[in-house]
């Protein structure tokens, strides 16, 4: 065991120095006498094993990983850091090291973040060089660019996930807390686990294993009353809330799949209302583009040339690969079986066809089962999967409209659709290509990955880059408090219509139930959804001939808010602690002007501030009282688009919201298949095994775990243990049709328009972790479909039942329940 | 009809290809694909062959599978040889152009900002680098450790010019905007067409980038 002195005195007397300035000083107690923390020190001081590696055995500065981190952690004294004198530093950090280009301001961003977290002993401690070195390699897994520009919200964004993640101006990099306090380790990013092993063996230096906790009980009274001092500096920090960011449809970063380089590509043109018409056909081309290299990556649709013969005398039944025909290859094919992905479409002359990138050919369903039986609806504009028979005919001519027909248009003949099922989906692991880290080495199913942790689908970091870091950070913050309630706890309220009185009498009653919690464990965020009002506000000519009266004006619509912000300011602890998202239905303005409640183009914006102002100024006027001022420091209300995404701790967890009356319009828009799914498994059993383990479905939608199943049985007269109850059925009906997809608008643009350049937001690829899926022609349910919770909360008034109101509570990475209560 | 280990034999085409190019081509994910499915199943012919005798196979005894097993067995060897030599192939150049100091997201064409339009896009692409998903990650992860082991040396380049520069100071002009920028001793302000005498160790890097040009 080797004994370090405390080399650090030097340091300290400098800081004492610095301290005197009074306006500087942050914390007026005296740093503890050095001798307390060198004491602990030697104590840990456990492993001095000296560098056996060659490689790095001759580091610039050798001595200084040694030096004993311990007391110059406590307590940080900020200090104004000019620029200039950070330079040198910076400069060898970004572009000697990382080939990176400093400008001046983010020079002076580094300058003034470095002086306020690492205090005077920056430059001595190496507390900087870290820093700098974080920085660095945070911006180039951001995708940031070669130059380094202090305006721009990634190294914002760096800077104040880095604040998170320092305690006494180190960075935490270990997940038990151990800090990384060598100036080396960090840099060779190492996965989390085998860190402190690889810095033992690689680099000989000792792991520093000072939780935070012991080093400053060994400071004694001192130390007490300095953890107590940082308690409000931290405050912030450590609250979850920091890290839940509303994305809005519209600031989401635009992707578009490249199928060359097998690769998504950011769309960087300006985004437009009205784009030229070679949008339309690349929104649907991207679509088709996502879907396929999803199902190629599937097990079942990989086949090898060379081994589709000999199979037939190994006659594995169990396993059998599929091949996509393109719908023009079906040409001068009759009477062969084929198998075709493509989007369901109605032609001009009124009949169902598939049309994919090739062609179109009209499809016969008259007799097609669906597989797995009754799982999902099918309406055209899915991408659906047809297998079936080409039968082609005399007249190739004069089926489609003129010059419409042949490879790229409409193709003569029929296909006759024998078994139809939805692209199978993938599960957001694989796509992200984090199951090989998970040590899920052992799980066949995912032998290939999408790979695509790198890209920052959400705008708030890739999985990759700062996905771990993240996971970190939320065991940290949340997974530490075991009693009590959950501060990351989301509730969900659907179709809060403010033009009835009852229903703010529920959010009261339910805002109530909330507010007694204890501090600290009020839930993180209320997400609200509209409509907002029963009918379409602001179209009074058409949208109100059922109630007489018509849809409220813009001065009723703006009064519904003052009366919602009344509502609100009577619970003032949860307005200053939690983020309250509201997201609009069709029936919110301004669009509703013109679509009078219809279905409007997805995505839409936010209800407009003109409306809404009262309601943040009782959020205002809470957090003053509380003495908020801050930034980010108080509750605050978020109106935000239709659909919008909630990313807590950066990837790690992201909900969709999207509130939409779909299982209405898939009811209304269904294909009709043939009556009876049984029938077709008795006539063709076999090929209808291999359909189902093909399309792998079948286990899927058995894997399907409901939550909400105990609640539904208690309610639902069925007494039979073993029947599904019905609303069980609908709800998984409804959540594989809507994964499967990948799209939240799966329909033909006349009836669920999307906007071309904003389609992107609509697509579930990778899946999120939770949905968030308002619809009140559903029945109330949580999900959980190939690793993706989806909730339903419905109406938070119960029809049919007066006096109760019903939500959905949620807790980030859990299941989410449906809560009722009487008002 | 074809045989056992073309699939390979297309990869290995690639691969020699692919050194004589200043660029690297698209990744073959069908094509790798394809041959791990085709040892895959391989695997499975023998295994199913092997299934009656319960481990105790002779050779001698059934020469007709005896000779079956070692031609599936030879080829699902070929195949996992051309996979390596594929990847062994492209990671070398991989690792080159880390070497050489080009910057991933040129590489993977995300930068924002950059021109990525549909056509531009599609044009471009036969004659610049594109990297698989996992390639990218590799390349990260590279140019970290590089990053690591250059960190210990800061006052040499390593990845700089090994030829020895004729001038201390070199005229540069100035390609594209880039704003006001951080050097080893001062700041220089980076405008378009505008012409700056400065130190060459300062921009070396820049110039890599394409922000500059060395005049003269």
């Amino acid at each position: 065991m080797m004994i370090v002195s405390s080399p650090s005195k030097s340091p300290k007397k400098k800081q004492n120095q610095e301290s005197t300035s009074p306006e500087k000083r942050k914390h007026p107690k005296p740093p503890p006498a050095p001798f307390f923390g060198a004491r602990k020190n030697v104590a840990t001081a456990e492993n001095p094993i000296p560098s056996s590696s060659p490689a790095f055995a001759t580091p610039a500065h050798p001595l200084r990983p040694f030096q004993p981190p311990a007391p110059a952690k406590a307590a940080i004294l900020p200090i104004i850091l000019p620029p200039p004198t950070l330079r040198p530093l910076a400069f060898r950090t970004f572009t000697k090291k990382h080939n990176l280009t400093l400008t001046s301001s983010a020079l002076q961003e580094l300058a003034a973040f470095i002086g306020r977290h690492c205090g005077s002993g920056w430059r001595e401690e190496g507390l900087a060089e870290k820093v700098l070195e974080e920085v660095a390699r945070g911006w180039k897994n951001r995708n940031g660019g070669v130059i380094v520009d202090g305006a721009s919200s990634e190294l914002k964004d760096i800077l104040k996930n880095l604040e998170g993640n320092m305690s006494g101006g180190r960075i935490i990099t270990g997940s038990n807390g151990q800090r990384g306090g060598l100036s080396r380790q960090n840099s060779l990013m190492l996965e989390a686990s085998d860190e402190a092993d690889h810095s033992k063996t690689r680099l000989g230096l000792r792991p520093t294993s000072l939780a935070r906790e012991d080093s400053q009980a060994s400071f004694g009274m001192s130390g007490i009353g300095l953890g107590e001092d940082d308690e409000p500096d931290e405050e912030g920090i450590k609250d979850a809330r920091r890290w839940l960011k509303v994305v809005s449809a519209f600031e989401q970063p635009r992707f578009t799949y490249n199928v060359a380089k097998k690769h998504f590509e950011r769309v960087t043109t300006h985004p437009t209302l009205l784009p030229p018409p070679s949008h339309k056909t690349d929104s649907f081309r991207n679509r088709y583009h996502i879907i396929h290299q999803r199902l190629l990556r599937n097990e079942s649709f990989q086949t090898s040339a060379v081994t589709s013969f000999s199979r037939s005398s190994s006659n594995n039944t169990s396993f059998r690969s599929h091949k996509i025909t393109p719908i023009a290859n079906l040409l001068g094919r009759h009477g062969t079986t084929h198998l075709l992905l493509g989007m369901l479409i109605i032609l001009p002359t009124g009949s169902l066809a598939i049309s994919d990138l090739t062609g179109a050919i009209v499809l016969d369903l008259s007799h097609a089962a669906a597989i797995p039986h009754d799982s999902a609806w099918f309406t055209p504009g899915m991408i659906v999967l047809v297998d079936g028979i080409y039968e082609e005919e005399e007249e190739s001519v004069g089926k489609g409209l003129s010059g419409s027909s042949g490879v790229g248009g409409t193709i003569g003949g029929r296909f006759q659709g024998f078994f139809i099922g939805q692209p199978p989906c993938e599960k957001r692991r694989a796509t992200l290509g984090v199951s090989g880290l998970d040590g899920m080495a052992g799980d066949k199913e995912h032998t290939i990955g999408g790979g695509f942790g790198w890209i920052d689908f959400l705008g708030v970091g890739s999985e990759r880059a700062i996905g771990s870091k993240m996971r970190k950070l939320e065991q940290r913050l949340l997974r530490q408090q075991h009693t009590g309630q959950q501060r990351s706890r989301m509730v969900i309220l659907g179709e809060l219509n403010l033009d009835q009185p009852r229903s703010l009498q529920a959010l009261k009653k339910v805002l109530s139930l909330y507010a007694t919690d204890r501090e600290g464990e009020t839930p993180m965020s209320f997400i609200i959804t509209g409509n907002f009002t029963s009918c379409g506000v602001m179209a009074s000519h058409g949208g109100g001939a059922t109630t007489g009266t018509g849809g409220a004006g813009s001065i009723e619509y703006k009064e519904y808010f003052d009366a919602l912000a009344s509502t609100l300011a009577d619970f003032p602890s949860l307005l200053t602690t939690a983020t309250f998202v509201f997201v609009p239905g069709d029936n919110d303005g301004w669009v509703s002007a013109f679509g009078g409640g219809a279905a409007v183009p997805l995505p839409r914006k936010g209800v407009p501030a003109l409306f809404t102002s009262r309601v943040r100024r009782t959020f205002a006027s809470a957090n003053q009282e509380a003495g908020l001022t801050g930034e980010k420091k108080g509750g605050e209300a978020v109106w935000t688009s239709n659909p919008s995404r909630l990313s807590l701790f950066g990837p790690s967890h992201e909900v969709v919201v999207f509130r939409d009356d779909i299982s209405a319009r898939l009811r209304r828009a269904n294909v009709r298949l043939k009556g009876k799914g049984k029938e077709a498994e008795a006539e063709d059993g076999d090929v209808d095994v291999e359909m189902s383990g093909g399309l792998g479905t079948q286990d899927n939608v058995d894997a399907m775990e409901v939550d909400g199943v105990e609640q539904q049985q208690q309610q639902s007269p069925v007494t039979d243990a073993n029947a599904v109850p019905y609303d069980v059925l609908t709800a998984r009906k409804l959540v594989k049709t809507i994964l499967d997809q990948g799209f939240l608008a799966p329909f033909r643009q006349s009836i669920r328009p999307a906007h071309w350049d904003y389609a992107s937001p609509l697509y579930l690829y990778p899946l999120p972790t939770a949905v968030v899926l308002v619809d009140t022609t559903a029945p109330p349910f949580c999900v959980t479909y190939e690793g993706c919770h989806v909730m339903n909360p419905s109406s938070i008034l119960v029809s049919g039942r007066k006096g109760v109101a019903r939500w959905i509570e949620y807790e980030a990475g859990r299941a989410g329940k449906v809560r009722e209560c009487t008002f | 009809m074809p045989m056992y280990g073309d699939q390979g034999n297309k990869l290995v085409q690639h691969a020699k290809r692919m050194q004589n190019l200043a660029h690297l081509p698209p990744y073959q994910t069908e094509l790798v694909r394809a041959v791990t499915c085709e040892v895959r199943d391989l695997d499975k012919d023998v295994a199913s062959l092997l299934e009656p005798f319960q481990g105790s196979f002779d050779p001698s005894a059934d020469q007709s599978t005896a000779c079956t097993l070692l031609v599936n067995h030879l080829s699902m060897r070929r195949n996992k040889r051309c996979l390596l030599a594929y990847h062994r192939t492209r990671t070398d150049k991989l690792e080159e152009l880390v070497w050489n100091g080009s910057d991933v997201l040129d590489l993977v064409g995300q930068q924002a900002g950059g021109v990525a339009n549909g056509a531009t896009a599609t044009a471009d692409s036969g004659a610049s680098s594109s990297l698989s998903p996992q390639e990218e990650d590799y390349v990260r992860q590279y140019g970290d450790l590089l990053a690591a082991y250059k960190g210990q040396w800061t006052d040499i380049d390593l990845t700089g010019s090994l030829e020895p520069p004729r001038d201390l100071f070199i005229d540069v002009r100035v390609l594209k905007d880039a704003g006001e920028i951080q050097t080893e001793y001062g700041a220089i302000n980076l405008t378009k067409n505008s012409q700056f005498y400065v130190r060459q160790g300062d921009v070396e890097r820049l110039i890599a980038q394409g922000y500059l040009q060395k005049l003269g």
